[in-house]
């Protein structure tokens, strides 16, 4: 094992039986080779490694092997074939409150898992206080769990896991329970321990959360490594292996890669991504006392998309609210020169009120200065915004085109809009996302009626530093 | 030796027996009205039904009187069959348990094992407040009964070791159990004394181990005498054969239990 690699995968395989076998062979047989039965190969050959530190995804689709990975790095079920090394205490995250018992109450299931995991009653009693505190179920404790309700039992699971200690977390799906508040704060506790220098593995269908996540990624199909390596090479090839028909496609010219996924456009440079978590997407604040969805910035990728139509230059989407009556309609467009040309259609369905728009680019904190007709500034380093929506505005620079330098190695971002009423703002996310935004921002507040209207109109250029 | 691991994991890590227990009491008698009280109850119900039959069969008492007979064989024969019950459904039990999270897994069958072993301790209370009763004398011999118990304890958790594991791939074992001890309990000496059975069958009926425990209990608590050595012989012989093999059956099965479970 390499010094730095806490998990190594070499030629893992793992095989389940089918139909019926007779146990008694399995006992007296000294070592039956695989195969010869009905089996089904969950893992063939597998191998990889992570590094500590890192946020390992595996995507792929059902049936892959994905969960069957992380049983192995849990311990629960052993290889049939190959080695698998781990250096490091795991937690045991497989799907949230594993051995939770229902007739026990949360208390008792805290003490129960703990035990379980290995942690004395004491080292428990340390760690119950913030366990309760971060599961935010404070005078629920002495209820039987059966009573929770799922994002209860959802939220004990997980504050469990993540303080006991552990070093290597395991995360199947997590993020796809729990209300929205619960998953930024658990996304919140995985860059903590990022930064503490943990090492994650991550196991979704989501492609955008592990997108914007993940440091390497494991891409598998039918128990089988497809591609292992960088985020976007992992993604660019299930993308090609899966069919681009859902709320994803992917554009590639020279240099540049353009990443469509629900809402949300990922851009690289050789290999590289230049933009960060929401990457280009656009966010509407709705108003009217008597809609649903009013007071709140509504995000691109809350809708659900659809690509109707892509070829090798053009990937057209229409992504329909369902926090709002609006849909929109992108059209991504990438030239020969490698120039993202981006048009962005709404659509109202039912009277609306909006009170701001915005269509914006969420670029990597490595861009450092940012430029706009004749001003230019520094972004400062520090993401100091604790909010999730009120950023922290750093300019309004005069003109349509704003552009965003970084470190000698990334490109220059040019991003420019030929549409009327929008003022280029210069802003810091907070503190989650720790993005540049280069946003365009229509201030004004219109009614629309029910109608298909242009949105926003732009370009985004990529130039050599 | 690979069997031998799945015992130090257990003594790793023993919190996680106590919090075992503590999970099987609070699981066992959280909606019960009566809780601990089965404890007595179980034995007390047989031993009503066997001094209602004696009443018209008459079993040999060997001049004692017939309910205290008849307690000190129920005394380790409900905690026989309550473990090996209850041991048995342990692996299958804690299916979530164990598809999620790697710990010893013996612990589950051990765990199951001494809260039986809990109530075996409650329905003492009973078998001292019996021989109080009867004016019965005990000696120095009543030193002997830890080490009856503790054989016991061996027998079962081999027993069990082997059960469960297989019960986690074929529920057939979990099934069938009950029956299989019902008719455990008409070939061992519970309602009547070892002494009813033929001499020629003897050398047969002593190879369940079960007949040398029991008899032992009653030797002691009953009659004050030694147990018959030959058959507390065999008693060991057949508990330290299905501990080894109970051990080296689960540690090859248990690699599966993950994913059969």
């Amino acid at each position: 094992m390499s010094s730095e690699s806490v998990i190594e995968f070499s030629g893992v395989g793992k095989h389940y039986r089918t139909g019926t076998s007779n146990p008694l062979r399995t006992l007296f047989s000294r070592s039956r080779p695989p195969g010869q039965t009905q089996d089904l190969w969950a893992l063939r050959n597998v191998s990889f490694s992570v590094r500590k530190g890192e946020v390992y995804g595996i995507i792929g689709p059902n049936g892959a092997g994905k969960s069957t990975i992380l049983k192995l790095l849990a311990g629960v079920t052993t290889p049939d074939g190959g080695e698998i090394r781990i250096a490091g205490r795991i937690a045991p995250l497989i799907e949230l409150g594993a051995g939770f018992h229902p007739d026990l109450s949360g208390r008792e299931n805290v003490y129960l898992n703990g035990a379980l995991m290995g942690l004395s009653r004491r080292e428990i009693d340390l760690r119950y206080d913030e366990i309760v505190a971060f599961a935010e179920l404070a005078g629920f404790m002495e209820t039987p769990v059966k009573h929770y309700s799922s994002g209860m039992f959802v939220r004990l699971g997980f504050s469990l896991a993540v303080h006991t200690d552990p070093e290597i977390l395991l995360v199947d799906e997590v993020l796809s329970v729990g209300d929205e508040r619960f998953q930024r704060k658990c996304l919140r506790k995985f860059l903590q321990f990022r930064e503490e220098g943990k090492t994650i593995v991550v196991v979704s269908h989501d492609l955008g959360m592990v997108s914007s996540i993940c440091t390497r990624m494991l891409f598998l199909a039918q128990g089988k490594v497809v591609a292992d390596g960088s985020v976007e090479g992992a993604i660019g090839r299930y993308l090609q292996t899966m069919g681009e028909g859902e709320g994803v496609g992917v554009l590639q010219q020279g240099d540049t890669t353009v990443l469509f996924n629900s809402g949300r456009a990922s851009i690289f440079d050789r290999g590289r991504e230049i933009t960060k978590k929401l990457g280009l997407y656009t966010s509407i604040l709705v108003n009217g006392r008597d809609l649903p969805g009013s007071g709140i910035w509504h995000e691109s990728t809350r809708a659900v998309w659809r690509c109707t139509s892509i070829d090798s230059r053009t990937i057209r989407c229409r992504g329909d609210y369902i926090s709002a009556p609006l849909a929109q309609e992108w059209e991504l467009a990438l030239d020969e020169h490698g120039a993202l040309k981006w048009s962005v259609w709404l659509e109202v369905l039912r009277r609306v009120s909006i009170e701001r728009r915005q269509a914006n680019v969420m670029l990597s904190e490595d861009y450092r200065t940012w430029a706009g007709g004749s001003a230019s500034g520094a972004f400062p380093p520090e993401f100091t915004s604790r909010d999730y929506h009120n950023w922290e505005i750093l300019a309004s620079p005069e003109g349509s085109t704003m552009t965003a330098s970084g470190r000698a190695s990334a490109p220059e971002v040019q991003f420019r809009t030929s549409s009327s009423g929008f003022a280029a703002t210069i802003v810091n996310s907070n503190f989650f996302f720790s993005g540049r935004v280069l946003m365009f921002l229509d201030p004004e507040a219109v009614n629309l009626q029910p109608g298909r209207y242009p949105y926003f109109s732009g370009d985004l250029r990529l130039n050599e530093p | 030796m690979n069997s031998l691991r799945i015992l130090t994991g257990i003594g790793r890590n023993g919190e996680l027996l106590l919090a075992l227990l503590r999970k099987e009491f609070a699981v066992r008698y959280k909606q019960s009205v009566v809780g601990p009280l089965w404890a007595f109850l179980q034995p007390l119900i047989l031993m009503s039904l066997f001094v209602m039959i004696q009443s018209f069969v008459h079993f040999d008492t060997g001049n004692a009187p017939y309910p205290i007979v008849v307690y000190a064989a129920l005394l380790p024969w409900t905690f026989f069959a309550s473990s090996v019950n209850t041991a048995t459904g342990s692996i299958v039990g804690n299916a979530a348990i164990i598809r999620k999270i790697h710990c010893p897994r013996a612990a589950f069958p051990l765990a199951a094992i001494l809260a039986c072993l809990v109530d075996f301790l409650i329905a003492s209370v009973f078998m001292a407040a019996l021989i109080a009763y009867y004016g019965i004398g005990l000696s120095w011999r009543a030193g002997l009964l830890p080490l009856l118990l503790l054989l016991q304890l061996f027998l079962v958790f081999g027993l069990t070791l082997l059960t469960s594991s297989i019960a986690a791939y074929r529920r057939d074992v979990l099934i069938g159990m009950p029956y299989l001890l019902q008719f455990w309990l008409f070939v061992s000496p519970v309602m009547y004394r070892i002494e009813a059975v033929p001499d020629r069958w003897r050398p047969l009926y002593e190879l369940n181990p079960m007949a040398g425990i029991i008899e032992g209990y009653r030797s002691i608590l009953v009659y004050d005498s030694l147990p018959a050595l030959s058959s507390l012989a065999s008693a060991f012989a057949v508990a330290m054969l299905l501990f080894a093999v109970g051990l080296v059956v689960f540690a090859r099965l248990e690699k599966r239990f993950a994913d059969v479970v």
